[in-house]
């Protein structure tokens, strides 16, 4: 059992006799409430005499004390049973160094209380020191964002040095009395308690000596210059602490860590989505239709050129919707002419709302992978290869339509016929290659998606393929509406794979004009 | 004369007379060599006894001192003359605050020692800390930039609270070597004094106990826990420091605004320039003319295009 290995408290037989006895009635106290077990955590700025208080608790030399060199590096835990209680104590290097709090050794003192239990801090500085500054705060600020504002009731304020003649002009209460407050300001303000919660549950204050020349009363026990017999004090402080009615405070891995930083203001994300959309996409959206209904093109014309004036990489997502836009111009015209007056209020819902939606449904694998912490693996790899290939099969297809539309207006600038259909490059084993590439982007995300867990995104891309076969329904139906152009489409149709690149296959059904 | 405007040092009469003896025996001294004014400043970190060292010297309450408060943002100059003498003694702020050098309190510090002559620096210090750090280093680098170097050969670092028990296990001789060791040594390090120049920048300690209850011998003299009165020991120090030969600092506008921040280096300019010009800007010209003769152009055409010359 664990108890074997623990150290009987031999030291509290150093103690006088009046001592004693009060320390195992407290011992008592205790177990009567069922505490077998109690965890001290001592804490401050290094040199106040943290390890000196250790020693005078357990009442023999089991730390290490050096007036002028700094404290070890690490904390060290000194366990004492007795009657079937345990002791720990827990003395820790100072919090400051140089100037700073030592956030390195505040690390190290974490983790070496990770799975333990602090049942009461000690909290220790000098009664004889005169000024309570920024340091004193931010070693507090330190101690608090480690554990918890909550330490804090379970918190006793430990002033060493307490055998000292005050300062001229004050006496000895009145100097201890304007230390405390100082220092229980400096800690409130630290640690942010306020006003209201630090009245229902006041942070004790202990006066301690802990040197051999501390004065004795008759029955040899170590008196403070008013009387008091520090050390059953000091017990008697921290029994009262530990039945005080809080929480003791659990050092777990999660209290270690800290919060999640990617936890942080996750519900801003969609708000700010639908801020961007309404505020800046909108605008500029609106915009380039003006612009679109001032130039004097031919629907046509625009459909085809796409558009692309724009950077692939920047808002691929936005040429696809300009493409909409302008396709859907005359719709909106036809719809426009529908509702007439209404058209304002109804476009928000049947073009704009859903077009949010939109957004929102496809860029559903981005907000999955930045809620989930999980290291790079194999199928992101693929995700990205995926998602590089569908940009650049895109950017070739869009490039080779741009192609043929400026040669088709440099044919009919010098009067030579245009070319009906465009069936070079990508366009030779897709009808629509552009969205294919596209989609390939759009599926690619949903990988990365799926492969931290949020497979369910799949479903904005869906929507986007189901919207982009309603798109190249209407297109193909368009052009099947030229009269120059229905037949070599049409022909077209019937060798070339609608979508997934494939070789060309012999037309079903065609006429053998030739045999 | 300005001598009418000091007032009369009738606080010496407020230390005991052997105290007083001494005191104005030293005083002669100085007038012997003389030196008719002398001129201290009280440096340190906050809350050290600055203040109060300075009432202790005086043998009044001259400066206001509060255990709880910091001290004022100001210095405060304390003149008293006694015999012809001139004793002119500054009390500063604390240079700490919050866990950095207050530069606007050594801005303050600089700009109300202009045009004094600085004869004598005490550094002050608590004899009973038990740590020296990173923070000593930088309140004596900020003294020695302000100062320069040679203000450490008229120092003397004062240790207060010296009337204290040490820790158990040390006894109170080993205590105090100690402490001063550490804190020479940072004083050393922040000021960057070489092992060499040790010698001439000893640094004399001095203990105090500025409190009421300090002890007291037979003739009612301040006296610390090794028996040494100590008001007297320390003019006398500061006496000696004031006579070993190094020359007082004079604060004057160069060294409170420091090196001129143009000036630095100045003296690179035509040398960085020469560098360019042979290293880089030839080798460009080379290759582009080099560039230019390769391609097939009319001697006519060159002249007109006017790279004919040298001018880039």
């Amino acid at each position: 059992m664990a108890s074997q290995l623990i150290r009987e408290w031999t030291g509290i037989q150093q103690f006088p006799g009046a001592t004693q006895t009060k320390l195992l009635e407290l011992l008592g106290k205790l177990k009567q409430e069922n505490v077998n077990t109690l965890t001290i955590l001592v804490m401050g700025k290094g040199g106040v005499g943290k390890s000196s208080t250790v020693n005078s608790l357990i009442g023999e030399r089991v730390v290490a004390v050096s007036a002028f060199q700094s404290e070890g590096q690490r904390p060290v835990m000194v366990s004492r049973s007795r009657a079937g209680f345990t002791l720990n104590i827990i003395d820790t290097p100072g919090l400051i160094e140089g100037g700073y709090v030592n956030d390195q050794a505040l690390e190290i003192i974490k983790r070496f209380l990770l799975n333990k239990t602090i049942d009461v801090l000690l909290y220790v500085d000098r009664l004889d020191a005169y000024r309570v500054d920024n340091l004193d705060r931010q070693v507090i600020r330190a101690i608090t964002d480690s554990f918890g504002k909550e330490i804090w009731r379970r918190g006793v304020v430990v002033l060493t040095h307490a055998q000292l003649s005050p300062p001229d002009g004050i006496n000895y209460d009145n100097f201890f009395s304007r230390r405390s407050d100082a220092l229980v300001k400096v800690i409130r303000l630290g640690a942010r308690i306020r006003k209201q919660e630090f009245q229902d549950s006041a942070l004790p204050i202990v006066l301690v000596e802990n040197s051999g020349r501390c004065n004795t009363n008759e029955s040899g026990e170590k008196v403070l210059p008013n009387g008091t017999t520090w050390i059953s004090n000091l017990f008697g402080t921290i029994t009262n602490v530990v039945s005080n009615g809080s929480k003791a405070i659990f050092v777990d891995k999660k209290l270690i860590e800290g919060p999640n930083p990617n936890e942080k203001y996750k519900l801003f994300i969609p708000l700010i989505l639908a801020f961007q959309y309404l505020f800046v996409v909108k605008r500029i959206e609106r915009a380039i239709k003006v612009d679109i209904s001032k130039a004097n093109k031919p629907l046509w014309e625009l459909r085809d050129m796409g558009l692309l004036k724009g950077k692939l990489t920047y808002s691929y997502f936005r040429r696809e919707k300009w493409e909409w836009g302008a396709r859907e111009d005359w719709r909106f015209d036809d719809m426009r002419k529908q509702y007439g007056k209404h058209w304002w209020w109804v476009s928000f819902f049947a073009v704009y709302a859903s077009q949010q939606i939109f957004l929102m449904g496809i860029t559903l694998p981005v907000y999955a992978v930045h809620s989930v912490e999980k290291p790079w693996n194999i199928y992101d790899s693929v995700a990205t290869t995926i998602c590089m290939f569908g940009i650049i099969f895109a950017y070739f297809a869009d490039t080779q339509l741009h192609e043929f539309v400026s040669s088709n207006e440099k044919r009919k600038e010098l009067g030579v016929p245009k070319l009906l259909t465009l069936e070079k490059g990508l366009w030779r084993y897709s009808r629509h290659p552009n969205y294919v590439g596209e989609q390939l982007w759009w599926w690619g995300l949903v990988m990365y998606g799926w492969n931290v867990g949020y497979g369910w995104t799949f479903i904005g891309s869906l929507v986007n393929s189901l919207c982009l076969a309603y798109v190249t329904i209407l297109v193909e139906q368009r052009i099947l509406k030229q009269a120059d152009r229905v037949e070599a489409y049409n022909l077209y149709q019937k060798t070339t794979s609608v979508w997934i690149p494939w070789f060309k296959f012999s037309p079903r059904g065609a006429k053998d004009k030739n045999s | 004369m300005a001598a009418q405007l000091v007032r009369e040092w009738t606080s010496i009469q407020q230390f005991p007379c052997a105290t007083q003896t001494k005191l104005l025996e030293l005083v002669g001294k100085l007038k012997q060599e003389n030196v008719n004014t002398l001129t201290i400043l009280v440096m340190g970190k906050g809350g050290v006894g600055k203040s109060s060292t300075v009432n202790s010297i005086i043998g009044e309450r001259v400066v206001a001192v509060s255990a709880f408060q910091s001290e004022g943002q100001r210095p405060v100059m304390v003149s008293r003359s006694r015999a012809g003498f001139t004793l002119n003694i500054i009390d500063t702020p604390g240079l700490i605050e919050g866990g950095y050098v207050n530069d606007q309190a050594l801005q303050i510090i600089k700009r109300f020692l202009l045009n004094k002559t600085i004869d004598v620096l005490l550094y002050v210090d608590r004899l009973d800390a038990y740590r020296v750090d990173n923070l000593d280093r930088q309140v004596i680098k900020a003294i020695t930039d302000s100062f320069g170097k040679g203000i450490w050969q008229r120092s003397l670092v004062v240790l207060t609270h010296a009337q204290l028990s040490p820790p158990d296990g040390l006894n109170y001789d080993d205590f105090f070597s100690r402490r001063s060791d550490a804190l020479l040594k940072v004083i050393r390090m922040g000021a960057r004094i070489k092992k060499s120049e040790l010698k001439d920048f000893a640094i004399p300690v001095v203990l105090v106990e500025n409190s009421g209850r300090c002890n007291t011998n037979d003739s009612a003299e301040k006296i610390l826990p090794n028996g040494t009165s100590w008001i007297p020991s320390l003019v006398e120090t500061i006496t000696n420091v004031a006579s070993n030969g190094s020359k007082s600092i004079l604060v004057d506008k160069k060294l409170i605004d420091g090196p001129n921040p143009n000036e630095r280096h100045k003296l690179l300019i035509p040398v960085i320039l020469a560098l360019q010009y042979l290293f880089v800007v030839k080798p460009i010209q080379r290759t582009i003319k080099a560039d230019i003769s390769r391609e097939m152009k009319s001697l006519w055409e060159l002249r007109d295009m006017g790279l004919s010359g040298n001018r880039f």
